[in-house]
């Protein structure tokens, strides 16, 4: 049974053309009946009748379609409120189409009120009876009302959990009303390891897990929490969350110089500016107030002045694409309001007018952009301070027809202001006089109005976009659309009270974190039930927490965090995105722009440049190989090895579990520590051909091309299967093997497949050459230009195959090579004995303990746990 | 009672077949055990019904194809070009249609003043097939193609880009595509490459962004897989490290098979988690495969030129649409074809539809009928369905120079999967307005693809996830042979 799953109010398919349509109706109608709304009456026939539409007229309605139309003169006549809801409530117990059932039964029951020939069948109308009952409660519930400012309701309290945390009140009603059993207390070391990337974005270390497990006094959480809130760690963290929320990107910088495209040259002022206030927690009211104005509320303070790089974002393809995103993310942003549908158009589902959406540009209408010269460094070609300033105060805004700047509505300049529905009144701007200019002070005013404790959405919106980042699921999962055509939350309550808490802690994100992370809800394992996920599969109640993968970041710097070489150096200039492999900063600081982002992240789903008010995150097999096969990985892989063997003294079972602390924070359970053992012995496999050796320099070059080769014995009657030769890192081009007599005669050819792989390559014979006991032989390879060499008294040989190894040659490439130097350039051959074994003149390298150790680390880098919230 | 979805899962982890279980469930897939309602009723044995297809190449152009200018070309709009459509004889055209578009933007539409062709058309094939000379090529294996010329959709912007594949307005989120349906339903049939592979540029992410080939609550493992054509790294860290053999990764992914698979004792319903294990699968492999498939070496120099790979304005596209059939050949369920992705959509002309669509058609024109010779030639069209598609039509109205979106007709044609080739199914009328005749949601076309692979629409249904009447579509009958 799903009794709670969660029917979404579907937006879709209204069969009716612009001017007749009210897909907006149907949409309050759709929100006022809930989940009782079914789809089977989501259709234009529940009001209307098909017929002819003339243009400017209404689609004919049905009977019930009448009854709701002419609710409305009889409650505007009362002077009572009109509203879809308002008339629905007023006719539910009539029967518009006399058919002798109510309209409210036959809109339960999933058939239509205004059509007599519909009529729910006996066990429809049973089940109605039985929804009845939950209907009324879920009239009866606390309404969500994003509009209206936020007044704190009441927590719920339980008398048999009195004591419990808010937010788990607000919660503790729909589980219980699902029946669903709250999971207990995660374990320590998940608890620390959740909370730490959560508020850091960095993993735990292995004594801090440990000192946090042995830790059982009832502070030790509070304490953690207040640790990691403190840490400067956590504003790199969650000023990253808001770079996705405000747009934040570099400079592409395709333009050179001071022209301007795709953000601005030295726009990471700004997120450094991001990242101090959120590390001091700076109010939010204010960081609005310093981002829309800080040149005209600390006109001198450059400090300030970074916060207004919000303004530069996507300047400028063109004034017009700038102004419109500005005007359109502002409001997604802070409202969570699509107000751009009313840059063409009065808003479709919310009342937002096509003036309004203007006068919000008029706002914005005076504003450019400059680049200020920073102290030391007249040229802002090299550095500077990105920020707005009033250019034109004059500047008119008129209203575009259909949104269509070749047709402005010049009739009507329009003033600054916003949209009116949402109650409190935009102040007058007070113009700001500046040294030698003046400012209009609009801006000013927007952020004061989007501040005012009465705006209904600011802090609704900051509060649910927080709680996505606590927990990877949204309280109103349409995170930038509050408005009628989004979704509606499952706890309106909590999430009124958070926001009325947030507002009076004086907007500080500390406080509501420090809220959020110490409720049970957040505390909770992750691990499933059936019974529960049969309930409530989504966690729609937040009976568990629900395991996520962690974001593009994080991946990244675990991976630097854990083996110690985490450069924890804060802001300045973004680094060149192409050496994220190389250079350990954390990855919030490398370059990200359009077209120049970091490969690695953006296999990770890392934010959109454009926009991104939530990650969308993937699972894809590129992902698996970036973690398998990158050089960070790798390196990272090996430096952890390195620590691990020094600090194991070569005790494997120690090794196994210092490798699980220090990467997943945790021991290995018995299973896992039996696989890892194993995997560690190797199980003593023989050592087998393609192992290896690997030569110790494999990269030299000395400018041009060779042959080399290696000459070497028949000791045993042979077949000889294939060559083989070791691929420099930076070796290129085509390669073709070739078997010599030592008189230079070429015996037979083997070309090897193009690849950019590195390493050994095989290329076998067209057919088995066979060699008799005693024959001397030559094997060669074209070398382009890079080759792997070794000393020949440093290198092992093979003693015991068909075929051992005599001397390195080298010589003119193509040609026989005749040059010696007491060196071999493993160049191989593969043959085959009497009994089907295979042996090559090098002695085959079983992995060492070191690798070994290595391969272990970089498995437990692809642990799911390891880029899993859980 | 017990919990379906469960069962199955626990099923693998409690039986202790470890890595083997995700093999046996490969296994049963293969054979042809198609899910749906397994998860119901356990497994089920034997597809919905027979299959006429086993692949799907879904050829999808972003930003809107004229429908005019290319399978439905209107004589009538030459003959009353620059009139307004209420000064011709079909001034109640726009009235007479059903309307279903809920107009989002009414910047869009209203195009009153028709627009002559912007190139010529005639019949081609035995069939004699009306199409437009930009699509002289793929015209050309008219007989071959199904044409379906009275799809509708209802988002009136590029939104409907995403809504193609889910069969839901953007602004509803979220839902699973046709493909990833087809791949839920049906399963794998190789293990060394994704089942379900994605080729160009996706929509960007206001209009569906990755969601377009995204799975949705069917879990990310059944998400169509991006391989990148244009660099030289169609798999980005797809090579091992020097050094490190075969063996020795090999023995790496099968420790983390193992370890993976022992959380999922305590997660055994982690979608995540059963996406993470596959994709380590697939990783390992597709480092041998996808470098062999996206090196066309071994093609024969016909075979590009079929193609188009000699001609330099759409050897990008030929080299998708050869990649495509050898990727179907190794047995890739479903292969989806972007071309001018991001943003709204390169096609999306909205002014010069002249320089716009004889640019962009030179594109691919030659390379989808290439694809659709080479899969005939090597018998494999019998078993490949080809789809193409654009997220609607333009319309009849001048936009200026160019013309404007136009949700109320576009079309789209099938070949190949035992789809009825020369057929010509559903009618717009006069000026190509409205769809009139046997007029087809977008989710029709799915319904018909699925139907082919053996799948029934109805059936593919995961519990506590409520599929509206619309989301499972019609198969159209009229145009399966």
């Amino acid at each position: 049974m799903n009794r709670c799953v969660v029917l979404l109010a579907v937006v879709f398919s209204c069969m009716a053309s612009i001017a007749q349509a009210r897909p907006a109706h149907k949409q309050a109608l759709a929100a006022h009946l809930g989940p009782f709304f079914l789809a089977k009456v989501n259709d234009c026939r529940l009001c209307h009748v098909p017929g002819e539409v003339k243009p400017d007229e209404d689609k004919p309605r049905n009977a019930f379609g009448e009854s709701l139309e002419a609710a409305a003169e009889r409650l505007e006549k009362d002077g009572k409120p009109a509203e879809i809801p308002d008339r629905f409530t007023l006719i539910e117990n009539d029967d518009a189409d006399g058919d002798g059932i109510s309209n409210l039964i036959e809109v339960l029951a999933g058939s239509f009120p205004g059509d007599a020939v519909a009529m729910p069948n006996d066990n429809e109308l049973k089940l109605v009876e039985k929804a009845l009952n939950r209907y009324r409660k879920f009239l009866a519930s606390y309404p969500w009302k994003p509009f209206e400012s936020v007044e704190r309701p009441a927590v719920p309290r339980s008398p048999d959990d009195a004591a419990a945390h808010p937010i788990d009140a607000f919660l503790a009603e729909g589980q219980r009303d699902c029946e669903l059993v709250p999971r207990a207390r995660a374990e320590p070391g998940v608890l620390i390891r959740r909370l730490t990337i959560d508020l850091t974005g960095l993993p735990p270390s292995a004594e801090e897990v440990a000192d946090f497990e042995r830790d059982s006094s009832s502070e030790a959480y509070a304490k953690l929490v207040d640790r990691l809130l403190a840490s400067p760690q956590y504003g790199e963290r969650w000023g990253r969350h808001w770079m996705d929320v405000w747009r934040y990107s570099d400079w592409a910088g395709w333009t050179g110089g001071n022209s301007i495209r795709d953000s601005q040259p030295h726009i990471w002022r700004w997120r450094d500016w991001i990242v101090e206030s959120i590390n001091k927690d700076k109010p939010y009211d204010r960081m609005i107030v310093e981002m829309l104005a800080g040149d005209e509320v600390t006109p001198s303070d450059p400090a300030t002045l970074r916060a207004t790089g919000y303004l530069a974002r996507n300047f400028k393809a063109s004034r017009e694409r700038w102004m419109t995103e500005l005007v359109d993310h502002t409001f997604l942003a802070f409202q969570g309001l699509t107000i751009g549908c009313a840059r063409c158009h009065d808003h479709f589902y919310d009342p937002i007018l096509q003036t309004d959406y203007y006068q919000v540009r008029a706002v914005f209408e005076p504003h450019e952009l400059k680049i200020d010269a920073v102290p030391g460094e007249a040229d802002t070609k090299k550095d500077g301070l990105v920020r707005a300033f009033d250019a034109k105060p004059d500047a008119v805004t008129y209203l575009l027809r259909r949104g269509d700047e070749r047709n402005p509505d010049t009739s009507k300049p329009l003033t600054p202001g916003i949209p009116k529905f949402l109650g409190h009144d935009f102040p007058e701007p007070q113009s700001v006089k500046l040294e030698a200019s003046e400012s209009t002070g609009r801006r000013t005013a927007l952020a004061k109005w989007l501040i005012d404790r009465n705006n209904p959405l600011t802090a609704r919106v900051a509060v649910n976009h927080i709680w996505l980042r606590h927990f990877g699921q949204a309280l109103v999962p349409s995170v930038f659309d509050f408005g009628k055509n989004g979704r509606r939350p499952l706890q309106p309550a909590l999430l009124d009270w958070l926001a009325a808490e947030f507002v009076e802690s004086g907007w500080s994100m500390k406080h509501l974190h420090r809220l959020i992370v110490t409720s049970a809800a957040y505390q909770r394992s992750s691990t499933p039930d059936a019974r529960n996920l049969a309930e409530d599969r989504d966690n729609a109640h937040y009976w568990r927490v629900m395991p996520r993968r962690v974001e593009a970041e994080v991946v990244r710097d675990s991976l630097l965090q854990i083996a110690g070489k985490l450069d924890l150096s804060q802001g300045g200039a973004d680094i060149d995105q192409t050496q994220g492999l190389t250079v350990f900063r954390r990855s919030l600081y490398f370059r990200h722009a359009h077209e120049k982002q970091m490969e690695f992240l953006t296999l990770f789903d890392a934010a959109g440049v454009s926009e991104c008010y939530q990650r969308r995150d993937s699972i894809v097999p590129q992902q698996a190989l970036a973690l398998a096969n990158s050089s960070l990985a790798q390196a990272m892989a090996a430096e952890i090895a390195t620590q691990i063997q020094a600090a194991s003294e070569s005790d494997r079972k120690t090794q196994v579990e210092l490798a699980f602390r220090r990467i997943l924070g945790r021991s290995a359970s018995n299973e896992e520590q039996r696989e890892c053992l194993a995997f560690l012995v190797g199980n003593d496999e023989p050592a087998k051909i393609d192992h290896g050796p690997t030569p110790p320099l494999a990269d030299k070059t000395d400018g041009h091309p060779y042959e080399l080769a290696s000459e070497f014995k028949v000791q045993r009657d042979t077949n000889l299967l294939a060559v083989r030769f070791f691929k420099s890192p930076s070796e290129q081009g085509e390669h073709v093997a070739r078997i010599w007599s030592l008189d230079g005669k070429a015996i037979a050819e083997a070309k090897f497949a193009d690849t950019k792989e590195s390493g050994w390559q095989t290329a076998k014979l067209s057919a088995p050459a066979a060699f008799k006991t005693d024959e001397q032989l030559v094997v060669s390879v074209n070398i382009n230009s890079h080759y792997p060499y070794a000393r020949e008294s440093e290198t092992k040989f093979n003693r015991t195959g068909p075929a051992i190894f005599v001397k390195g040659r080298y010589g003119e490439i193509n040609k026989f090579p005749t040059g010696e130097f007491g060196a071999t350039y493993f160049v191989d051959v593969v043959c085959e004995d009497a009994e089907n074994q295979t042996h090559s003149l090098y002695e085959p390298a079983s992995p060492t303990n070191a690798e070994r150790l290595t391969s272990l680390v970089l498995v437990l880098f692809n642990h799911h746990e390891f880029v899993t919230i859980r | 009672m017990t919990t379906p979805h469960f069962s199955r899962r626990h099923f693998l982890a409690d039986t202790g077949l470890g890595f083997t279980g995700i093999a046996l469930g490969s296994l049963l897939a293969r054979d042809g055990i198609v899910r749906g309602d397994e998860l119901a009723t356990g497994i089920e044995s034997g597809p919905h019904q027979p299959a006429r297809a086993k692949n799907v190449i879904w050829i999808f152009l972003c930003g809107g194809v004229s429908h005019l200018e290319s399978w439905d070309p209107k004589p009538e709009l030459n003959k009353y070009a620059g009139k307004s459509i209420s000064d011709t004889p079909y001034a109640d055209v726009e009235k007479k249609g059903t309307k279903e578009v809920v107009e989002g933007n009414p910047n869009h539409g209203n195009r009153k003043t028709l627009m002559a062709l912007n190139c010529g058309y005639k019949q081609y094939g035995k069939s004699g097939l009306l199409a437009a000379d930009w699509w002289q090529h793929t015209a050309a294996m008219a007989d071959e193609l199904a044409v379906v010329r009275s799809v509708w959709t209802s988002d009136n912007d590029h939104g409907a880009m995403l809504q193609f594949h889910t069969g839901r307005h953007v602004r509803e989120g979220q839902y699973p595509t046709v493909g990833a349906w087809a791949c839920y339903g049906l399963g794998a049939m190789t293990d060394d490459l994704p089942e379900y592979v994605v080729l160009g540029t996706p929509p960007g992410d206001c209009c569906g962004g990755q969601w377009a080939h995204g799975a949705a609550y069917l879990g990310p493992e059944h998400a169509g897989v991006r391989l990148n054509l244009d660099g030289d790294t169609p798999l980005p860290f797809g090579k091992r490290a020097a050094g490190k053999s075969g063996s020795t990764q090999a023995a790496e992914f099968e420790l983390i098979a193992k370890l993976n698979r022992l959380s999922g004792v305590e997660y055994p319903d982690d979608p995540q988690l059963q996406a993470r294990i596959k994709s380590y699968e697939l990783a390992f492999k597709m480092q041998t495969a996808v470098p062999e498939i996206v090196g066309l070496k071994n093609e024969t120099e016909a075979t590009q030129k079929l193609y188009g790979m000699d001609r330099p304005e759409c050897a990008s596209f030929a080299k998708s649409c050869l990649t495509a059939r050898r990727l179907v050949e190794r047995g890739v369920r479903f292969v989806q074809l972007y071309h001018g992705g991001g943003g709204g959509g390169d096609w999306d002309s909205h002014a010069k539809i002249q320089e716009n669509h004889s640019r962009l058609s030179s594109q691919v024109d030659q390379p989808i009928a290439g694809l659709l010779q080479d899969l005939k030639q090597r018998g494999m069209l019998k078993d490949t369905i080809v789809v193409w598609a654009t997220e609607f039509g333009r319309s009849p109205g001048a936009e200026g120079d160019g013309r404007d979106h136009h949700p109320q007709a576009f079309s789209v044609w099938l070949a190949g999967g035992g789809i009825q080739g020369g057929t010509v199914h559903g009618q717009t009328d006069e000026i190509g307005y409205h769809a009139v005749e046997n007029r087809h949601y977008v989710t029709d076309i799915h319904a018909t693809v699925l139907h082919q692979l053996g799948l029934d629409p109805r059936r593919l249904e995961v519990p506590g996830r409520k599929r509206l009447e619309i989301d499972f579509g019609k198969p159209i009958r009229e145009i399966i042979a």
